[in-house]
């Protein structure tokens, strides 16, 4: 085994071992490809549950208070 | 394990803290920055109703990616690989530090940048580089500060919180070579304008760029690093070769798992809401990009991440490194952060540091708590931080090593406290003693045996009769 | 303590953990906490055969000697409907980490569980079980409080003082700067940390000074012998009184560490 191979083994050993699994479980095996298929959402900031145009106006204001200067465009 | 400085390790705690003490100008800075972390801390808390969800939500994602550990490790190498990335795994920090040199020398490093990377500091890389030639210069710029102040980071996210801007001024003066004596370094401003001009020639004449990475996502397979200059940017996009130096347990599942922690790690750590700059780094330059690295390699480091998985001390690997408990723990904001001796210092360090450099190295640690628990209420990750010093210190007992002496008045008591009789009739012949002793006053300035307590500090004494024998008396003259 | 009130009044049956602080120092403290307690309709009993919570040795990473004091707690106390300390740190112990402690000893475990449900820091049991609203007393000063960390932070009793003191006649009460901050005391901390502990306990006398209040309560011995400690020590005519003693409008005696009669 090369000595980048061994590395790889001895960290995902100790790992498994410190887990006390095989790594062959399936039920594991199923659940992280699960999660990474499904990723899951988060909460939703409470005030991003407001209407368009009061997460526009929000977004404005926060915008405004690190200094910047904000103009709508009214056409693209 | 890297310490503090060559002279400081956590065996040197109470002389640290002595030192810590009795400086006044540490004193004045602790006093500035802790109260700034800890009200702005809590006006984001408060600017954000679904914090404590995010918190439990942060756990959980935690608790199950160290659950499947083995897993989501696979899967992110998959990811990195396919992006065109590299990724070696490093069981301890000498191995670390060898692939690291040996990548640098691969590319035929003469100058490294570095972004701010605690497990860097934890492998001490830089002297590994240092000794083979490689020039580093670390970007962020408090990691530049201590690196020409020869000194370690006092703090896990503001490394140089320990000192004033005049003190940092003088380093600036006697470091950068080629100035002006007489230049304008009196303001944060000037300070700044400075440090930007050295680094920039830093950047830009870079081989190699190393960067830690606060959060590894398996989804993707990229690292992605937080910080409020945008020096980690110009570290990891404009070198030929980029590093990412990260400890296995920095994994999260997906983009979105790792956006739940980022929403608490900066308002937790500083009060922002985010930092200025949030990075995320997915493999080397593609066909048809502008720029970025031609090669990307992540150094994967267990360091004694591993033993502490599945054991006592697994809640550990939650951490973030936010230092909201530096921030929020009283023995930090009167000691800071050398006086540990340790890398991490605070009630964080107080847990890791005798994982990973042992109890018996460390066993201070642990112990210089009062478990007041503030830093528990203000972790992010809902680390079961003085339960953790607690089991530290379960383990030392067991070995037998704390001081004899206390060991041995422990003992005492304990024997004491298991039989009543021989407890109260202890209490009473010492209780009407100690009053007596201490007579009018009603306090000890001094007295034998409590010298740690008095040499400080009045020790009251009792009133006289302890509360069983009054309570004994007056039932005898009331059933009379 | 009246005899009627004992006989007639059909109350739970309460179990004061006197602490050994209390036992020690302050009886005082305790036979306050009493005469709250049958004011507001308990009766009250003090099991002869406590000594301590085993605090000192569950903190020091003696679990052994911290079972053995914990299980024999737990014997001693079981029988009553509550068990009340004039105690945060006390009460704290026997509600947030017996069950913990005694949790693999299968013939403790579930009793352990149970005295944790029905174990009290004083103030937050007259409040919360007993029902007190208001307390008839007075104490014409201007007072600061200090909130014990395990109060706060293992308990949650914030209000609960704070409700009873807005009843005293008088008492006009001044919240200080970094009021949750630890006062230092932690214990054994307190003597294996002195110079540590003594710059914290320093921070909070400044604080404590900074309101004017000319005397200081808390619910906790352990901070006030601490406190009490610092500000003799610093000369400042700040007295400490047990918040029991205030409410049981039992003030006479010298505040804690101050000059007396003897006799």
């Amino acid at each position: 085994m090369s000595a980048p191979d061994q590395g790889r083994a001895a960290v995902l050993s100790r790992v498994r071992a410190a887990l006390v699994v095989s790594g062959a479980e399936g039920t594991r095996a199923a659940a992280v490809e699960d999660r990474l298929r499904r990723h899951p959402r988060g909460t939703i900031p409470a005030r991003a549950l407001q209407s368009p145009e009061a997460c526009i106006e929000l977004l404005e204001a926060m915008l405004a208070s690190q200094g910047a200067k904000v103009t709508r465009a009214t056409t693209p | 394990m890297a310490g503090a400085s060559e002279d400081s390790s956590p065996q040197t705690f109470k002389q640290g803290a002595a030192r810590a003490l009795a400086d006044a100008k540490l004193q004045r800075a602790l006093l500035n920055v802790k109260r700034g972390f800890i009200v702005k801390r809590a006006l984001a808390r408060s600017k954000l109703p679904e914090f404590d969800r995010l918190r439990a939500e942060a756990r959980t994602i935690k608790d199950h990616t160290l659950q499947h550990l083995d897993l989501y490790l696979e899967a992110y190498e998959r990811k990195v690989i396919e992006s065109g990335g590299q990724v070696h795994f490093a069981p301890t920090a000498g191995h670390a530090r060898d692939i690291v040199l040996r990548l640098c020398k691969g590319a035929g490093a003469k100058l490294v940048t570095k972004g701010k990377s605690m497990v860097s500091e934890e492998i001490g890389l830089n002297a590994h580089l240092e000794a083979a030639g490689i020039e580093v210069a670390e970007t962020d710029l408090g990691e530049h500060i201590i690196q020409i102040r020869g000194e370690a980071p006092s703090h896990i996210i503001a490394p140089v919180i320990h000192l004033n801007k005049e003190e940092i001024a003088e380093d600036f003066a006697r470091a950068h070579g080629g100035l002006p004596k007489e230049r304008p370094l009196g303001s944060v401003q000037d300070l700044v304008a400075e440090a930007r001009a050295v680094l920039r020639e830093k950047f830009i004449a870079a081989d190699v760029g190393i960067t830690g990475a606060n959060l590894l996502v398996a989804e993707t397979g990229s690292s992605i690093i937080v910080t409020n200059e945008g020096n980690g940017d110009l570290t990891e996009t404009l070198p030929r070769l980029h590093i990412v130096i990260a400890s296995i347990e920095k994994i999260v599942p997906t983009l979105e798992d790792a956006c739940t922690i980022l929403r608490l790690l900066a308002r937790s750590g500083t009060g922002q809401e985010i930092t200025s700059y949030t990075t995320f780094a997915t493999g080397p330059r593609r066909r048809g990009d502008p720029d970025g690295p031609r090669s990307y390699h992540v150094v994967l480091l267990d360091n004694g991440r591993s033993e502490m998985l599945g054991g006592d001390f697994q809640d550990m690997l939650r951490c973030i490194r936010c230092g909201a408990c530096l921030n929020h723990c009283p023995v930090y904001g009167t000691i800071g952060g050398h006086a540990y001796g340790s890398l991490y210092p605070g009630p964080m360090g107080a847990v890791l540091t005798p994982a990973l450099a042992g109890i018996d190295h460390a066993r201070d640690l642990p112990n210089a708590s009062s478990f007041c628990g503030r830093c528990e209420e203000v972790c992010p990750m809902a680390i079961p931080l003085p339960s953790l010093m607690r089991k530290w210190r379960e383990r030392d007992f067991e070995r037998g090593d704390p001081p004899l002496a206390q060991r041995f008045a422990l003992k005492l008591w304990a024997f004491a406290a298991k039989r009543p009789l021989l407890y109260h009739a202890l209490g009473r012949a010492v209780a009407p003693l100690l009053a007596r002793l201490a007579g009018a006053q009603g306090r000890f300035r001094s007295l034998p045996f409590a010298g740690a307590w008095t040499g400080t500090r009045d020790l009251p004494a009792p009133e006289g009769k302890t509360f069983h024998a009054l309570y004994a008396e007056r039932r005898r003259s009331r059933d009379r | 303590m009246t005899q009627a009130a004992s006989e007639t009044r059909d109350g739970p049956l309460v179990g004061l953990f006197v602490t050994c602080l209390v036992d020690l120092f302050r009886p005082s403290v305790g036979f306050a906490a009493i005469k709250l307690l049958e004011d507001a309709g308990g009766k009250v009993e003090v099991p002869a055969s406590q000594t301590c919570c085993g605090q000192p040795a569950y903190n020091s990473g003696d679990r052994a000697d911290a079972k053995t004091i914990a299980r024999q707690v737990v014997e001693t106390f079981e029988r009553f409907d509550y068990v009340v300390a004039p105690s945060g740190s006390c009460a704290g112990m026997l509600k947030a980490h017996y069950p913990e402690l005694l949790a693999d000893d299968p013939a403790f475990a579930s009793r352990a569980c149970a005295l944790a449900a029905k174990s009290f820091e004083l103030t937050s049991f007259l409040v919360e079980v007993l029902g007190v609203a208001e307390i008839e007393s007075s104490f014409a000063r201007e007072v600061t409080y200090h909130d014990s960390c395990s109060s706060l932070r293992e308990l949650e009793v914030r209000d609960a003082p704070r409700l009873l003191l807005a009843s005293i006649g008088g008492l006009r009460l001044s919240e200080m700067e970094e009021r949750e901050v630890c006062c230092g005391f932690g214990g054994t901390f307190s003597v294996k940390y002195p110079d540590i502990a003594n710059a914290i306990v320093e921070a909070k006398v400044r604080n404590i000074a900074r309101t004017g209040a000319t005397c200081v309560l808390s619910g906790d011995l352990g901070c006030l012998l601490h406190i009490a400690g610092k500000l003799a020590r610093e000369e400042l005519a700040i007295e400490c009184r047990h918040v029991a003693e205030v409410l049981a409008g039992m003030t006479e005696a010298p505040a804690i560490g101050q000059a007396r009669k003897m006799g």
